[in-house]
């Protein structure tokens, strides 16, 4: 196993080596149009060792909807993947705040957007 | 009204500031019922979205420290059943409590950490209020209703929360691909649910904090697929889709637009409560 699917496999308990590119995540993700790549092309770049995986906004544009992850005919969860990759970036950057005044209507706005936001693009 | 069943509440951040009507048609709807809502005292945050990294315990805590105010709680009244309205409350409280329940590892890790607190003994239930009325039965909600709702058709949105993750196994409230339970409901109350292809599709949750856009690319699908089924209404479980849609509906021109009200807002209507749907509904 590569450096960079161990540290997947560390952070997710996911291994993937177990994706055969069905494409079945990336079908069934809504969000594709605003990814500039697949996830299960990621995926390949991640069993491959190349660290664009990590540059890719992919991991960011992924919601945790889950639809992938129920999908999977290998079992992997693919939504733990895209927050290994989140967590890897994140976790070199180090610990930065989310910057709330970028944030529109933030008075109207649920405190569960907003903590999801935070933790999602601040942990 | 004889009280049938009695359990503990979990109400969650965005039903006591955003969305006060979610909570007080549930309120009604219960006392109709005779399901007696017990909150959880000093309940704090749920955390929203869980850890999905596994060596990450921290997000879990919010959640836990709750657990442990609930599970005292529950020892007076003599339940260990938690109910929750909000979909990513639920999502959270479930999965949390189910991995702490696999976990010994991970529970004991919470448990040394909140140290100021009595330890948890993972034997909470968390049930979503949707399922409490199944269990209770939709032939009994229906026996109740005093006003169906005839001639309203209503499209049945899941979101995401309810119906996924599938593991670990028991969080979704319903098979996550063919889900029925907001649909017997519907039935239930006199009222009549819309074929709906983008029923279990997501809102695009917190992407509307910092990318709007995706919001709306995801929410006028899903009102638009709404439309196309002839939807007066649509019926949402989650804060979060609420706002979503409603933020969707705003983009849209009003003919083109279908209103958002929580599954208890219809609920306490029908069972003849007025007061929990504002004029334009």
């Amino acid at each position: 196993m590569n450096e960079l699917a161990e540290r997947v496999k560390e952070i997710s308990d996911q291994n993937v080596y177990s994706c055969y590119q069905c494409g079945n995540c990336s079908a069934g993700c809504m969000f594709t149009d605003e990814m500039d790549t697949l996830p299960h092309q990621v995926i390949t770049l991640v069993q491959m060792e190349d660290k664009e995986a990590l540059e890719k906004n992919t991991s960011w544009i992924c919601a945790s909807c889950f639809v992938c992850s129920v999908r999977c005919p290998r079992g992997l969860d693919v939504a733990a993947i895209m927050e290994a990759l989140r967590e890897i970036k994140i976790r070199e950057r180090g610990f930065r705040k989310i910057d709330l005044r970028k944030i529109k209507d933030i008075e109207k706005l649920p405190q569960i957007a907003i903590t999801a936001a935070a933790q999602k693009f601040t942990w | 009204m004889v009280i049938m069943v009695e359990v503990l509440y979990y109400p969650g951040c965005s039903l006591r500031n955003t969305y006060p009507e979610f909570e007080k048609s549930t309120y009604a709807a219960c006392e109709k019922l005779g399901i007696n809502l017990v909150e959880i005292p000093e309940w704090n945050c749920c955390g929203v979205v869980p850890s999905l990294a596994a060596d990450n315990v921290m997000r879990h805590l919010g959640a836990v420290r709750s657990f442990i105010k609930a599970q005292e709680k529950g020892k007076e009244i003599g339940t260990n059943v938690v109910v929750t309205l909000c979909s990513m409350c639920y999502n959270v409280l479930k999965r949390v409590n189910l991995i702490l329940k696999e976990q010994v590892d991970t529970l004991k890790n919470v448990n040394d950490f909140i140290d100021d607190q009595p330890d948890y003994v993972p034997e909470l239930e968390i049930v979503h209020f949707l399922n409490l009325l199944k269990n209770v039965g939709f032939d009994k909600v229906k026996e109740r209703i005093v006003t169906p709702l005839r001639g309203l058709k209503v499209a049945p949105y899941y979101g995401c929360a309810l119906l996924r993750p599938d593991r670990p196994e028991g969080v979704p409230i319903d098979d996550p691909e063919n889900p029925t339970v907001i649909e017997d409901l519907i039935r239930s109350i006199g009222a009549e649910p819309v074929e709906f292809p983008f029923r279990t599709e997501c809102c695009g949750n917190y992407h509307i904090v910092f990318e709007p856009s995706i919001v709306e690319m995801r929410t006028k699908k899903i009102i638009g697929s709404a439309r196309l089924g002839k939807a007066d209404v649509i019926l949402s479980p989650c804060p979060l889709c609420t706002y979503n849609l409603q933020h969707g509906n705003e983009t849209l021109d009003r003919s083109e637009q279908v209103p958002v009200v929580f599954f208890t807002q219809l609920l306490a209507l029908s069972l003849g409560v007025k007061s929990h749907l504002s004029t334009e509904i």
